[in-house]
């Protein structure tokens, strides 16, 4: 059974001239132990979509939509799929750890308050929490600070945390973006095996096409608040049919593929909140606009926002 | 010997610190040369730079500019020539330009400390630059928080190019920009390099870029250079474990 999906979801914030759209219609299915990419540029609306599935916008955002988890519909805002549901993991875990708590209590936190454990169980849960995430399973360890902690320590003391009450969907925003190369690869390589062993979804939130490369089975890409490309890791980045999502990889240099003397660079910039007036959003950067582009909205067909591709077929 | 800077052995200390930053780091560039510096935090890249423009406490070794010395432990850091021939470009545009003062203001900053302001002279200079960036001349009497991090990026490069560099240090200038916008400054570092043989010493974390852009790579570890060579070489047949190590979590990118 398909374990998460949202229909037409839509995001806004208030501002100063009534509210600007954010997200602007985004279909998302997810099954059981897939992982899904989301990616993007900043202010795409990738990480505001992560947050709205987790309850987490406050009273200044408008967010509708359909939410159905194993097929029971939900309201996110009310965060009663939080922790065993859906989890969440942040870009920096020193923001997101409290940092006058010792790392053991922040574990057990999210377990006492589900109420079905004492603090014994809750303590032998979370020192195999922390052996599961590769830290040291000692009392000693329970009791260290956020500070006294590497970027890559903190992170899996993070994951720990969000996975205490055993999430059916891990959310992770940028997880790998604050760490060091090498960290990158051991979190992401954590993750993926946490994944396999516990059968959770994942949904990755990420601008960095090598950790997409790494980790998807699928991948969205967004822009301007819309998926304007999904389907298989593969197709979408070995033949993306997109004209957005073929600049964006042209413009990456790789490491292990040779690239042209020149990036292939996308003019202009993605456009702000309540700049998008009629058309596609990205006709002003792309190189294939034909005038229809300017006038016509193009919808999700087989996986891509595009009139021109939507011809092709 | 055809070189531009030459790092001999260079210590750094901060004051306080019970071990130095920088253990003696050697390093040359020669005129024209894209050399990368890659590493992981802490490894003491962002503070060789530092270091290059007298903002770090050296304690030991020399830094010799076009054959003089220009800084060691007991000279500190004063030639004029070196200053305005070595130039930075930092990692976040959006603190790196003044707020207050208009890009024209700002781009002319530099020179008129440096004594080299003519008003005539430089208001053309200004608007050479900025077509050179790839900016509007026009955007002289706009303010910095009216430009994008790219447009803001453009300028601090702008600002660096009219002191007419030899060598520009970049601490990691692209990894504060979205992507699509990375390439175009990268691209935009390559062309100037190439055309007005302007040296670099590139600062990063990514290989892939550093690979893109540089003729050689230096990589450090704690305070330390263990491996630097050709970019190809470096890259492709890594010897110290660490670049290994680097490497190989960089091509991640399975395939």
């Amino acid at each position: 059974m398909t374990l998460l999906e949202v229909h037409n979801l839509r995001i806004s914030f208030r501002g100063d001239s009534g509210f600007l759209p954010v997200v602007r219609g985004v279909d998302l299915t997810l099954e059981q132990g897939e992982t899904l990419a989301v990616v993007g540029e900043s202010g795409s609306g990738k990480s505001v979509t992560s947050l709205a599935l987790m309850g987490l916008l406050d009273s200044r955002a408008r967010v509708e939509g359909t939410f159905l988890f194993r097929g029971q519909e939900f309201q996110p805002r009310t965060g009663t799929l939080r922790g065993h549901g859906i989890s969440m993991i942040f870009q920096n875990p020193m923001s997101s750890l409290n940092p006058v708590m010792a790392v053991g209590k922040q574990v057990t936190e999210p377990l006492l308050l589900g109420g079905k454990m004492n603090r014994k169980a809750a303590k032998e849960q979370a020192l195999k929490l922390f052996s599961e995430v590769g830290l040291p399973a000692e009392e000693a360890f329970f009791h260290t600070y956020p500070h006294q902690l590497s970027g890559g320590m903190r992170q899996r003391v993070m994951i720990a945390v969000a996975l205490a009450c055993e999430p059916s969907i891990l959310l992770a925003d940028e997880p790998t973006t604050a760490l060091d190369v090498t960290v990158q690869s051991q979190i992401l390589k954590l993750l993926k095996s946490l994944q396999q062993s516990r059968r959770m979804a994942l949904i990755l939130v990420t601008h960095d096409m090598a950790v997409v490369e790494a980790v998807a089975d699928r991948v969205a890409v967004m822009y301007a608040g819309q998926f304007v490309e999904v389907g298989p890791r593969e197709s979408v980045l070995n033949s993306p049919r997109h004209p957005y999502t073929q600049a964006l990889l042209r413009s990456i240099p790789r490491l292990r593929r040779e690239v042209p003397e020149k990036l292939l660079t996308i003019a202009g910039r993605p456009p702000a909140p309540g700049e998008i007036l009629e058309g596609c959003p990205f006709a002003p950067r792309c190189r294939l606009v034909e005038e229809a582009c300017r006038e016509t909205s193009p919808e999700l067909i087989e996986g891509v926002r595009c009139l021109l591709a939507e011809r092709e077929l | 010997m055809n070189e531009l800077l030459r790092v001999e052995d260079l210590f750094v200390r901060y004051r306080g610190a019970a071990v130095s930053t920088l253990k003696g780091v050697s390093l040359t560039v020669a005129p024209g040369e894209r050399v990368a510096l890659v590493g992981e935090s802490g490894s003491g890249k962002s503070t060789l730079a530092r270091a290059l423009l007298g903002l770090a406490p050296v304690v030991g070794g020399r830094v010799v500019f076009q054959g003089r010395q220009v800084l060691s432990a007991e000279e500190k850091l004063q030639d004029r020539e070196y200053r305005r021939r070595v130039q930075m470009i930092f990692q976040d545009p959006y603190n790196s330009l003044h707020p207050r003062l208009n890009v024209k203001a700002n781009l002319l900053e530099p020179l008129k400390i440096h004594g080299l302001y003519n008003p005539m002279q430089s208001a053309a200079d200004c608007a050479q630059v900025l077509e050179k960036v790839g900016m509007d001349p026009q955007s002289v009497s706009r303010y910095p928080r009216q430009f994008s991090g790219g447009q803001l990026q453009r300028l601090g490069i702008a600002r660096a190019l009219l002191m007419k560099p030899l060598l520009l240090l970049a601490d990691e200038p692209v990894s504060a920009l979205d992507v699509s916008v990375q390439a175009q400054v990268l691209n935009l570092l390559a062309e100037l390099s190439a055309q007005a043989q302007l040296a670099l010493l590139f600062i990063s974390h990514d290989l892939a870029v550093v690979r893109h852009l540089c003729d050689r790579v230096a990589v450090m570890l704690k305070g330390e250079l263990v491996e630097s060579g050709p970019v190809e070489q470096v890259c492709f047949e890594p010897q110290h474990p660490y670049t290994q190590k680097l490497v190989l979590c960089q091509s991640l990118e399975f395939g």
